[in-house]
């Protein structure tokens, strides 16, 4: 008989996992069909990056001069069209995905679903639906601790500032990991007055310190209001706006707040107890390497699980449990070696290990660094900010990770995350003859750099510099 | 503005030169500014901030490289020179001058001894 597969969330996760199994021949049922694509596609990746698209249309324009072009006329951001803009895009992101369900003929279930035991789920209106398997995929929901206020209109989490009706004049933004310097820098672009509020002592603590550096200095650039070690006690809101505090002291004020704190799993109300499971400290449902729960037959992937919050994770990791469920083999995957981009500007990518992770591992390493406004496609595209670092195992030159800031480098991390994943060399990088003129370049020249001279970096000095510190270059002229 | 007796030069390349109200004025030297070429941004310390020689105290970006600069004394930061932020070409146009970037309260003044005048200063970069 045809095994059943209850598949829970319709994100990333959800409907990569239920196309799989699909295509393999299970029945699927798939829970949360009014929420095609998930956090990703309905409030999360693709509406910010569709946003992000117009923030760099309007720079563009704003530097026309720079081009050589004349612009007759004014250009300024329209909030509501660019949220009609997002809209459109999200529409038929979501109906490419129904139409992709429907012809590998995927129920699909509005609502939400819990858990009745370890083989059964009850359905919104309460009916049971038995399967063989359940995946389980929630995702995640903005974190916001008791002390933050959230309105949905004057503090917000990412969710409602997607859907603000008019933008504020001033907004300050909690936190400053991935999802709060992304915002920043969008609103910045459309002119609010952007403060950001970390407790760490830099933007993206978890990247390599060389590209928070360099992202903080973008910051300053487009006037963006970083206060680092700084930790919201106490939030004040009133017609006035939004104050924050810490030890009574005024940190910074705004019309409007955005919290972006992170994320918790979203397993509230699932009833994991009633199938045996228990959530983590922060909600999220523990997993083994096969995302296989405690419980044989139910598995959890995605944000849910804790692991990684990244879209392309939650569909890897659905698949992979979708393969194990049917009994084929499977490589675990190595959390570390998914590449993470941040669509910051310039946008941030890296894969593996950064300088500090691999010598808290004790490894041995050396890094190499090149400035992409060494290259002259950053000279003509007229984006000169970045770098690429490079840290790889010093006897053996394998290639541990590499991390760069700049203009499209979520687009080039691609062939870093392929030596990464086949635990190839710096040499791999080395003999590949990159194209001229390209960005790309930079990865070849930061990985020349390492063990031999890279031909176009202007401070070459045979020396440990780059081992300890690629960012510490001293004024060497 | 020509340089005289009063400026003092770091191999880092960074020039300080004395005011008449005893604090320090800091710079990047002419040889400096025409090597990185056009600047594009200068990032300085906030005031009431520490630098310390030998250390960086700020970066200097140009279309060709970013560098450290590296404080050619050690003190308190009294002043920056903001008009850098809009118009960090003025570095470019006027190194010893206009295109000064901190004005500094020395803190230990033997430190001068570590630095080179004009003619030794042009002697090293020659
Ligand atoms: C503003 C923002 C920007 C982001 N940008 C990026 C980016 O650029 N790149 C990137 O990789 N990641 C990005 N992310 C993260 C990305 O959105 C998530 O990692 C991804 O959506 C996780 O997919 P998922 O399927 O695990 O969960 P989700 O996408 O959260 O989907 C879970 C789904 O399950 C549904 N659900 C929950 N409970 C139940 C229930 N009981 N019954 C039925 N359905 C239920 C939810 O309604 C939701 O539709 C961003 C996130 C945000 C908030």
């Amino acid at each position: 008989m045809q095994k059943h597969l209850i598949v829970i969330g319709a994100g990333p996760a959800g409907y990569v996992a239920a196309l799989q199994a699909g295509a393999a021949g299970l029945r699927v049922s798939l829970i949360g069909g009014h929420d095609l694509g998930g956090t990703c596609l309905q409030r999360g990746c693709i509406p910010t990056k569709t946003l992000i698209a117009s923030c760099e249309v309007l720079d563009k324009c704003r530097d026309a001069s720079k081009f050589g072009l004349e612009l007759q006329g004014t250009i300024a951001p329209d909030w509501p069209a660019l949220r009609r803009r997002m809209e459109s895009v999200v529409g038929t992101m979501t109906g490419g995905i129904d139409g992709l369900l429907e012809q590998r003929g995927i129920t699909r279930i509005p609502g939400r679903a819990r858990l009745l035991d370890t083989r059964r789920v009850a359905l919104e209106d309460g009916s049971p639906l038995h399967g063989d398997a359940i995946l389980i995929c929630t995702g995640s929901v903005p974190a916001v601790p008791a002390a933050f206020p959230v309105d949905g209109q004057r503090v917000v989490t990412s969710d409602e500032a997607l859907r603000w009706t008019s933008l504020p004049a001033s907004l300050v933004i909690i936190g400053g990991g991935v999802i709060a310097c992304e915002f920043a820098f969008i609103f910045q672009t459309l002119g609010v007055a952007v403060s950001v509020i970390e407790a760490e002592d830099r933007p993206l603590a978890g990247e390599d310190t060389a590209i928070s550096t360099v992202i903080q200095r973008e910051m300053r650039k487009r006037r963006i209001r970083f206060l680092p070690k700084a930790l919201v006690e106490q939030m004040e809101v009133d017609d006035a706006g939004v104050r924050c505090y810490q030890n009574g002291q005024l940190l910074a004020s705004a019309e409007r707040a955005l919290i972006a704190i992170g994320r918790r799993a979203n397993t509230a109300g699932l009833d994991l107890d009633a199938a045996g499971l228990k959530p983590g400290r922060r909600g999220e449902i523990p997993v083994d390497r096969h995302l296989q729960t405690c419980v044989p037959g139910i598995y959890a992937a995605g944000d849910v699980n804790g692991r990684l919050m990244l879209a392309h994770a939650a569909s890897a990791q659905a698949q992979l449990a979708v393969r194990h469920l049917l009994g084929e083999r499977t490589d675990p995957i190595q959390d570390e070696n998914v590449a993470r981009v941040t669509f910051t500007r310039p946008e941030v990518a890296s894969v593996g290990l950064s300088e500090q992770q691999a010598l808290e591992r004790g490894l041995e390493i050396r890094c190499g660094s090149f400035d992409f406004r060494a290259l002259g496609k950053a000279h003509a595209g007229g984006e000169l900010a970045g770098l690429v670092k490079v840290v790889a195992q010093a006897d053996t030159g394998r290639l541990l990770g590499v991390h760069m800031v700049g203009a499209h480098c979520a687009e080039m991390i691609h062939e870093a995350a392929v030596i990464v994943n086949a635990q190839g060399s710096v040499e791999d990088i080395c003999r590949t003859v990159h194209a001229h003129p390209t960005l790309s370049e930079g990865i070849y020249e930061a990985a020349e750099s390492i063990f031999g001279v890279a031909p176009h970096k202007p401070d070459v000095r045979p020396s440990t510099q780059d081992t300890v510190h690629a960012s510490y270059r001293r004024l060497s002229v | 503005m020509p340089v005289t007796e009063d400026y003092l030069f770091s191999q880092g390349h960074m020039w300080c030169r004395l005011m008449e109200d005893g604090d320090y004025l800091i710079g990047v030297s002419d040889h400096a500014q025409k090597s990185l070429g056009e600047i594009v941004y200068v990032e300085l310390p906030d005031p009431e901030s520490e630098i310390a020689q030998g250390e960086p105290l700020g970066v200097i970006e140009s279309v060709k490289v970013v560098n450290d600069l590296i404080a050619p004394i050690s003190g308190t930061v009294i002043e920056a020179n903001d008009s850098l932020v809009d118009q960090p070409a003025v570095v470019n146009d006027s190194a010893y001058d206009a295109g000064w970037m901190l004005r500094i309260r020395l803190k230990s003044p033997e430190q001068l001894n570590n630095l080179l005048n004009h003619a030794q200063y042009l002697a090293l970069v020659g």
